[in-house]
């Protein structure tokens, strides 16, 4: 069971980024639509990248494709979560932060003395972090709209632009 | 003279309008009347500026398409008017309380004043001076005997003293949109998705502090869950 979960894990992870995009486009605002679509971004690009290619651009042990869409996605989610209403934004800025790290990890342990173990695991886990931060903070947008009713998508404190210069909270 | 007569015409339509909007659009409107942008009420709201504007195209469409400066002029006006009538009704009450609370028939009760009246007549005692040592206090002590006359008993009415106390409540329209336009300033919003730690002042800088304190979690979480995966894989 475990065995086939993880041989299917690249096939659920896509679905699930599907699933997650079209419900967003469905019921979503516009933070959720981005996230959702910047996740569907990346498999794409990443797909788009090794088909193109044909392989990978390695570098020092480091696949430079990789670290240039995991550094957009992280920029992009990064906007995102400093101008969202929204608190999930942050945490998938955070466990795309660990991916991109990851890279660090690895090109400065070049000998590979530290293991490849950790460097796997900050390279991929976050990944799937993001998937759930995301779906998690999907069902969480729907289920307030649905007790309080509609709210700001985006911040009005970091858009910084108020009456009298002052901050509502 | 014709002027006159239809700007109070529009005058009472407007008033009309205001008084039959709901809630929302109440909440709404009052924020209008401040000067506040469509972004701001939404904010301040805590719903979609589309939901604001839509509220308020529903109120000028049934207001006969005004501008929204004559709008919140409008309304304005009328939460003044309500605030007036509300204080006149107070003064009212409160002269009617340091005697008794009784009035006329003919003196109709405010409109809609939602006391439970206690409609009543003076006893044929009372109508002998007397058998009542307190008759002066009924107004038709004077008339002829056998004549009855209904008076209306009022207790200061429950929405009078929410009113009088700033409580107000939403259905107050008619007694008390003024009330209500005070009270919105103080009634507790629905609480915002973010805390208030990442949306007030330096909210970049506290957001961008929040992504590496969760990464450093992140990290300490995983490498804690690997490192018991570890020892239970080594014990078994």
């Amino acid at each position: 069971m475990f065995e086939t979960l993880m041989d299917l894990r690249v096939q659920l992870q896509t679905a699930m980024i599907v699933i997650l995009f079209l419900a967003a486009l469905r019921w979503g605002a516009v933070p959720e639509k981005l996230v959702a679509g910047l996740l569907a971004a990346m498999i794409v690009f990443h797909v788009g990248y090794h088909s193109l290619v044909g392989g990978a651009i390695v570098l020092a042990g480091v696949d430079l494709g990789h670290v240039a869409i995991d550094l957009a996605l992280l920029v992009a989610l990064g906007a995102v979560a400093l101008h969202a209403n929204r608190v999930y934004p942050l945490w998938l800025t955070a466990a795309q932060l660990i991916s991109v790290f990851s890279y660090a990890y690895r090109y400065l342990d070049g000998e590979g003395q530290l293991g490849r173990g950790p460097y796997d695991v900050m390279a991929t886990l976050p990944f799937y972090l993001c998937v759930l931060f995301a779906w998690v903070g999907f069902v969480r947008h729907v289920l307030r709209r649905r007790h309080h009713g509609d709210y700001p998508s985006w911040s009005a404190a970091t858009a910084g632009r108020h009456r009298d210069g002052s901050v509502r909270n | 003279m014709g002027e006159i007569v239809s700007a109070c015409e529009s005058a009472l339509q407007l008033n009309d309008v205001f008084e039959n909007l709901t809630d929302k659009q109440h909440e709404v409107l009052a924020l209008v009347g401040d000067n506040f942008t469509s972004k701001e009420i939404a904010y301040e709201l805590g719903i979609s500026v589309s939901a604001v504007n839509q509220r308020i195209e529903t109120v000028r469409a049934r207001a006969g398409s005004l501008s929204r400066l004559e709008l919140a002029r409008a309304y304005r006006e009328f939460l003044q008017e309500q605030d007036d009538e509300q204080t006149q009704r107070r003064e009212e009450a409160e002269e009617g309380s340091s005697t008794a609370p009784v009035t006329r028939e003919q003196d109709p009760a405010p409109p809609g004043a939602d006391a439970d009246e206690l409609t009543g007549e003076p006893d044929g005692a009372c109508v002998d001076d007397a058998a009542c040592h307190d008759c002066e206090r009924w107004p038709g002590r004077d008339l002829a005997a056998g004549q009855l006359q209904i008076v209306r008993v009022q207790p200061p009415s429950a929405q009078a003293e929410r009113a009088a106390v700033g409580l107000g409540g939403q259905r107050t329209v008619r007694g008390g949109a003024g009330a209500l336009a005070g009270t919105l300033r103080g009634r507790k919003r629905t609480p915002g998705p973010v805390p208030a730690l990442l949306d007030g002042h330096n909210a970049r800088l506290g957001r961008m502090a929040a992504i590496v304190v969760i990464a450093f979690g992140l990290l300490l979480v995983s490498a804690t869950g690997l490192g018991v995966l570890h020892s239970l894989a080594e014990l078994f």
